[in-house]
Formats: C-alpha cells, structure tokens, sequence
C-alpha cells in the first residue's frame, strides 16, 4: 500500500487518530481481562456461579441503561455544538457527565454491599476479577466525567469529539464487561 | 425523533440491556420460571451475542463508524472474533 493510500484510509476515521489508538489500547487491557477472568473460570465454574450470586444484577443493568444514557448525551453534544448550540452542547456534556457521577454511586453501593456481606478482593478468584476489572472501569468513569466537564468548558468541537470518544470507550467496554462479569452462569 | 440514527441507537441499547439482563435473571440453572428447559449454552450465546450487537451500535453510532466502511468492517471482525474466543471460553467447562 502506497503512504497516499495510507494516509486516505487513516483520514476516513472518525475524529483524532490518537484518540482511537487509546480506544484500541483500552479494549485489548480489558479484553485480556476478560478473556483471563472466562480462563480462569474453566477450572471451577461452580464457584464463579456461586460467587457471581452475590452481584447485583439489577444495579448493573441500571448502570447499563445509565452508562449508555450518558453517551447517547455526549454524542448529542457533539452534534450540537457542531451546529453553534453551545449552551445545550455544555448542558448535554454536564448531565453525560452528572449520569456518570450516578454511576459511581451505584458501584459504589454494590462495593459496601459486597464489604458488609465479608467478600473482598481475596475471598477468591472470581471476586480478585471483579475488583481489578469493575475497580480499573470505575477509574476510567472518573477519568472520564472529569474529560467531559473539560470539554464542556473548554468545548471546541474537536475537544469535544475527543472527549465524548473517550466516554464512548468506557462505555463499550462496560456493555462487554457487564454480561461476562454480571450475567453469563 | 426516531428518524434520528443517534436516538434509534440509544433506544436499542436499552432494550439490548434489558433483555440480557432479563435473560440472566429469568433463567436460573437452566430453567425459566415459567417451568421452559433453557440451557445455558442457549443463554450464554443469547447474552454474548446481544453483546456483540451492543458493542456494534456503539462503534458505529456512538463513535461514528458508520461513516467509513473500512473502519467500521475492521472494529466488527474483530468484536465478532473476540465474543467468539469469549463464547469458547464460556463454553469449554461444559464440553
């Protein structure tokens, strides 16, 4: 392949390239998670079902609809502030943002409930995955709000395209992690 | 409002959501509450592939994919691929 053919195909994605090298970075770190977490279960999966009988399946789901609640936001936000609505692209961008914060306090419901019933991240392997992976998403989530309050201040659209495809990562690997961690027996 | 691409894809990823974690919910061990014999196998491909269409949407609508096809084809191989290595995965206690 030629540099100018090279150069057209990279020009055809979306937004910055550095975002997107980030995005695949991100997906590969909780793909291995997650493909380890499945690996790992193949020695005793009575126990990963057992274990998993402790989750709240329904705080996650509601962290789903939350999650992509939010980033149906953030894309709104882009398309507005494309279109010169600043004040609404920053509304939308604070809201994403606010639903994010939502987000946290129910994980972090889920994390007290889990204490007070004695699981931590040692009780067993299933709960070691749980911790690192939900725990290191979490991080992201908090990243990620603070990324999108930014752009809401500083809300040129390319920082605005950027910032929502950072929370667009968190949440395609949430919709990943969800059904492995929460739902699969 | 639902010409919108952007509103047609948040709306399917809620119902996307809801039903797999119905799914999850509803089938205990193999069996539904209504007395219906669903194997877990069925189940877990039901969740991955929900997944995978979940996982699509956002690539695509949120990302904004659908504008370059070479992109988009590449990120949807390569989903498709890794929910398959996570079904063998799911499914290798049970072979």
């Amino acid at each position: 392949m030629s540099d100018i053919e090279q150069h057209s195909v990279l020009d055809e994605l979306p937004g910055d390239l550095m975002i997107w090298v980030l995005i695949v970075s991100e997906l590969l770190v909780f793909g291995a998670g997650l493909a380890a977490f499945l690996s790992v279960r193949i020695i005793d999966p009575a126990l990963f079902a057992e274990s998993q009988d402790h989750l709240n399946r329904a705080a996650a789901g509601a962290n789903t609809a939350i999650l992509v609640t939010s980033g149906f936001l953030a894309a709104k936000a882009l398309r507005l502030r494309e279109a010169a609505q600043r004040a609404k692209a920053r509304l939308m961008l604070v809201i994403a943002a606010v639903l994010g914060v939502a987000f946290l306090w129910i994980k972090t419901i889920e994390y007290r409930a889990d204490a007070a019933a004695g699981i931590d991240i040692d009780t067993n392997a299933f709960f070691t995955f749980y911790y690192l992976l939900t725990g290191f998403h979490a991080a992201h989530v908090v990243a990620g709000i603070l990324i999108l309050l930014l752009v809401a201040w500083r809300d040129a659209p390319r920082n605005i395209e950027v910032g929502a495809a950072f929370w667009h990562m968190v949440d395609l690997v949430w919709v990943l992690l969800f059904p492995v961690i929460y739902l699969l027996r | 409002m639902l010409n919108d691409k952007l509103i047609r894809a948040w709306i399917a990823l809620l119902v996307l959501s809801a039903t797999s974690t119905a799914v999850a919910i509803f089938i205990d061990r193999g069996t539904t509450a209504s007395g219906v014999d669903w194997s877990p196998v069925v189940a877990g491909v039901v969740i991955l592939l929900l997944a995978l269409i979940k996982g699509r949407i956002i690539l695509s609508r949120y990302l904004g994919l659908e504008t370059t096809r070479f992109w988009r084809r590449g990120f949807n191989t390569a989903l498709t691929l890794y929910a398959l290595v996570l079904l063998g995965l799911y499914l290798a206690p049970m072979l």
